[in-house]
């Protein structure tokens, strides 16, 4: 009982990695700029194949590379290209209606996001079918009596680990952050200061898009089957983590992408049936929230703010 | 030599054909028949190999000079949607070129436009639609429809028969999706695993488009089933079957119906699909005409394979078009000739009982080995060189 509990756990923590680094791309986006932007689960699944292709290539034109390297080569690419798109996307979808009613950019957003996903699907070769993601990770891992923990598990949470440490710096340390972060407080103020506000939206959503885009390539590694429509799901999921986390508090997305899974997970194990409504699970948490508690658990700037 | 002169015969038939309908303009006579299946979405691989066959029924029609017009097909997709599925019901009912339909590899696809095909007085023959209620509920209403495959609930009585009384399983786990296919899987199965003395361990569904079932199989992992029935089809199937290996249950056999005879679950799940076993309809190796059939397809140079269903979608073929060759290119007409037809076609002889539902039934048993689909009876399996897990 308690060994199941235990690989439980670790099931909702290895699924928390992946919301919590697409919920930070969402509080990032809100805290900038006030907008949702709906198509980040579409950068997530578009950096899963991106990953997939670029490992692919990697694998059959260069097949005697440590394979460390490869992987980490495939991943910059995936993040640097959903990076750019990230960026592409705000320019297009987000920026030419600063001004407008606040509704616009749901609406450009969710449309930026329907392209991305149809086109993966009709100009990807045999789009429409689920793909591989290449099985790049050694198999096996650490066995602690019964407790398995494979490679790509370990992998997957000593990177989240360092990206976590990474975004601390990047936000609490340096210049780059603290202008983020001034812009976030005040938009307005951040301009008639100097700082160049429409450089660092571009950062934010440069660096936003990308910790997307490391969440899908560890999506590949992970389950190592995947389909251009499985980042709409993911996306909302993120969503959610970010408000139940406290939509612009980084380290408040973190949390609430662990809750998130914490709860999906619990209630496929736990509840009888579970596995079918585990998403109604996770969406009650979220509805219960935005009740009890609208601005999240680390979310008090926000009331502050307004 | 053989082959070259096949191509070139039909290089020039087609060449004449052309010419032919070139010169002839408009008034040659022309009868549709209409093709409905996932041409895309996530059973796109199903829908293209039945479409494929289903062309190659027709372009061997119009080759035979039986007919004395041009037969030729109308593909439509449905997208596994059973609103564009209706679209495109509504789109070949209202051709009136078009003589009589096939259609659908989803049921609840099938349930759309059924009524649409029924208003029009325009036959339906389903090629690979495997719902029950299809002809219990709809065929013995309707005249109008009629399915060349069989049900559902035969491959799981197949399944749980060779499960339990051959290979004696006994202790059961059944994941199923929470579609109406899903459910109707759990349903049967579970009919066939307990009139046997079979025990089920537990049941839970998940939905399509779910992708993380570790959860899940760390709880069945606790109640140590010998044998995981998963109800659903190829992209759940195969990142089930992936997350299996991971969560260490390798020693529970996987299994399935025809919602996972795909090449494509072999080609997702990788080398975890080895040691799978699933049923499929039809039997085709038995057939004589079969290797003719896949020298033919393979001749054709479609760019997708024949997946599952091709059989059927080809069979549903020669059932219209020997039909349109007893009466001719009446809607009306054809209804009645088809539900009453008596037709030798590939898998055997097609006829048709008060619910349109065909009287053929066989069935294939195939396992994974080295990432293909192998019939049981050839495979290292039952010659004992490998051993299914237990």
């Amino acid at each position: 009982m308690f060994l199941t509990f235990l690989l439980q756990l670790k099931n909702s923590i290895m699924l928390g990695c992946q919301y919590s680094l697409i919920a930070i791309g969402f509080t990032l986006f809100f805290g900038i700029l006030n907008v949702v932007v709906f198509c980040h689960g579409d950068f997530y699944i578009f950096a899963t194949f991106a990953g997939a292709t670029f490992l692919l290539i990697f694998l059959n034109l260069l097949p005697g590379i440590v394979s460390v390297i490869l992987i980490a080569v495939a991943l910059f690419i995936a993040m640097v290209l959903t990076g750019f798109l990230g960026v592409v996307v705000e320019k297009v979808t987000i920026k030419p209606f600063r001004k407008s009613n606040p509704i616009i950019p749901i609406l450009s957003t969710l449309s930026a996001g329907t392209i991305i996903e149809q086109l993966l699907k009709i100009f990807y070769p045999a789009g429409s079918n689920p793909q591989i993601f290449p099985n790049i990770i050694p198999a096996g891992g650490i066995n602690i009596g019964e407790f398995l923990f494979g490679t790509n598990e370990i992998v997957i949470l000593l990177f989240t680990i360092v990206i976590f440490i990474f975004m601390y710096f990047l936000i609490k340390k340096t210049k780059i952050g603290s202008n983020i972060v001034a812009i976030s407080q005040d938009f307005e103020a951040a301009s008639m200061v100097g700082i160049n506000v429409d450089r660092y939206v571009s950062i934010t959503f440069f660096i936003g898009a990308s910790l997307a885009a490391i969440a899908g390539f560890m999506n590949g590694i992970y389950y190592t089957v995947f389909r251009y429509d499985m980042g709409a799901m993911a996306g909302i999921k993120g969503f959610s983590a970010s408000v139940v986390g406290g939509l612009g508090s980084v380290f408040g997305a973190v949390i609430g992408g662990f809750l998130m899974a914490f709860v999906e997970t619990f209630a496929a194990a736990y509840i009888p049936g579970g596995s079918a409504i585990r998403d109604v699970f996770s969406f009650v948490v979220v509805l219960l929230f935005l009740i009890f508690r609208p601005s999240g658990i680390l979310g008090e700037k926000i009331i502050d703010k307004v | 030599m053989k082959r070259r002169g096949f191509v070139m015969f039909l290089v020039v038939f087609l060449l004449t054909f052309s010419l032919l309908a070139f010169a002839g303009g408009q008034k040659e006579k022309v009868v549709k028949i209409a093709f409905i299946g996932p041409l895309t979405g996530p059973n796109a691989a199903q829908g293209m190999g039945a479409r494929n066959s289903f062309e190659l029924a027709i372009r061997q029609a119009n080759a035979s000079g039986e007919f004395p017009y041009k037969i030729e097909m109308l593909a439509l997709d449905d997208a596994s949607d059973p609103a564009v599925g209706a679209n495109a019901a509504n789109k070949a009912v209202s051709d009136p070129q078009v003589v009589a339909a096939a259609g659908h590899w989803n049921s609840p696809v099938a349930r759309a436009t059924i009524p649409i095909f029924h208003e029009n007085g325009v036959a339906l023959v389903i090629w690979g639609a495997i719902g029950v209620d299809l002809t219990d509920k709809y065929g013995k209403m309707y005249p109008e429809i009629t399915r060349v495959c069989p049900k559902l609930d035969a491959e799981n009585e197949f399944l749980a028969d060779w499960l339990l009384t051959k290979q004696g399983y006994k202790t059961f786990y059944i994941i199923h999706d929470t579609s109406s296919y899903g459910k109707d899987c759990l349903t049967f199965m579970k009919i066939g695993i307990e009139k046997r003395g079979g025990k089920i361990l537990g049941i839970d569904g998940v939905n399509v488009g779910e992708k993380d079932f570790m959860p899940l199989l760390t709880k069945v992992k606790e109640k140590n089933p010998q044998v995981l029935y998963y109800g659903g089809v190829v992209t759940e199937a195969a990142l089930l079957r992936v997350q299996i290996v991971k969560a260490g249950l390798t020693n529970m056999l996987y299994t399935g119906i025809s919602g996972l005879a795909d090449q494509k679950f072999n080609e997702v799940a990788g080398s975890a699909a080895e040691g799978t076993v699933i049923v499929k309809p039809g039997d085709p190796k038995e057939v004589k005409g079969w290797p003719a059939f896949v020298k033919a397809y393979k001749d054709a140079k479609f760019n997708e394979p024949m997946g599952a269903y091709g059989q059927y979608a080809y069979d549903a073929a020669g059932v219209i078009l020997a039909a349109l060759k007893k009466v001719g290119p009446d809607r009306k007409k054809l209804v009645s000739a088809i539900r009453n037809i008596k037709y030798k076609g590939l898998l055997g002889t097609y006829t048709f009982d008060d619910t349109g539902q065909t009287t053929l039934v066989s069935m294939t048993l195939l396992v994974s080995q080295d990432g293909k689909w192998v019939k049981w009876e050839d495979s290292e399996y039952a010659s004992g060189k490998r051993k299914l897990p237990r």
